[in-house]
């Protein structure tokens, strides 16, 4: 799980347009329920996970995966998200 | 004088071969290249190198046997090498990727995303539910490598 300053040098390399969030303390990982135990020594990280959420804060889609190698890909998000439609 | 027993070629290609596939496999990944995706999630490529290596380590490996003379080590040891590297590549694509947790109490759709607040990478604090009135995507990434 990385620290604000990991992701502050991320955003110098690569300009993201959307905010990348430290949950140091894992609290998001555990609502979620996405803890991956022993997976890195200083503790666990995410079980990879994509949620659509909409206006409301419903998850309208989510990917959980089977396989940490094998993540939807950008065009298979992006239409969950145009299916919301746009405002 | 004598002489030293010729080259077992096909035992060092097996190696060689093995090798290319299992290092190669990684090298595509960590290229992080959207276009070679595809090679990535079924790595074709790699696991052709890596059969053609075995192949090949087999071969050497028989070749080195029906010697009558040297050389009768070293094919069978690269090819136990080989069969290790392959061994890896087959367990990491195909067994300990999908060593997940489960995840049964994940949001599911048509549930509300949980509320929560956390600091961004300039350190200022973000709240989901900040965000009602767009659609959000939140993704959850193993971290930086």
């Amino acid at each position: 799980m990385d620290p604000v300053e990991q992701n502050a040098k991320v955003v110098q390399e690569l300009p993201l347009s959307f905010p990348i969030l430290a949950d140091i303390e894992r609290r998001v990982l555990d609502a979620y329920d996405l803890r991956h135990d022993g997976e890195s020594p200083d503790g666990a990280i995410a079980r990879p996970a994509t949620f659509v959420i909409d206006r409301d804060g419903v998850v309208r889609w989510r990917d959980l995966t089977d396989s940490y190698r094998l993540r939807p890909s950008p065009d298979d998000v992006l239409a969950a998200v145009v299916a919301l439609g746009t405002r | 004088m004598p002489t030293r027993a010729p080259r077992n070629w096909p035992a060092i290609a097996g190696v060689v071969f093995g090798l290319g596939g299992v290092l190669g496999y990684f090298a595509l990944v960590l290229t992080h290249d959207p276009r070679l995706r595809g090679l990535i999630h079924t790595p074709v490529l790699n696991l052709a190198l890596v059969v053609v290596g075995l192949l090949l380590s087999v071969l050497g490996a028989i070749q080195a046997n029906q010697r009558t003379r040297g050389g009768r080590v070293s094919a069978p040891a690269l090819a136990l090498l080989n069969v290790a590297l392959s061994g890896f590549l087959g367990w990491h694509l195909f067994v300990a990727s999908y060593r997940l947790p489960p995840a049964a109490h994940a949001p599911a759709v048509g549930a509300v995303a949980p509320d929560f607040e956390l600091r961004d990478e300039r350190g200022v604090p973000v709240r989901l539910s900040s965000f009602r009135g767009r659609t959000v995507v939140l993704l959850f990434y193993r971290g930086f490598w």
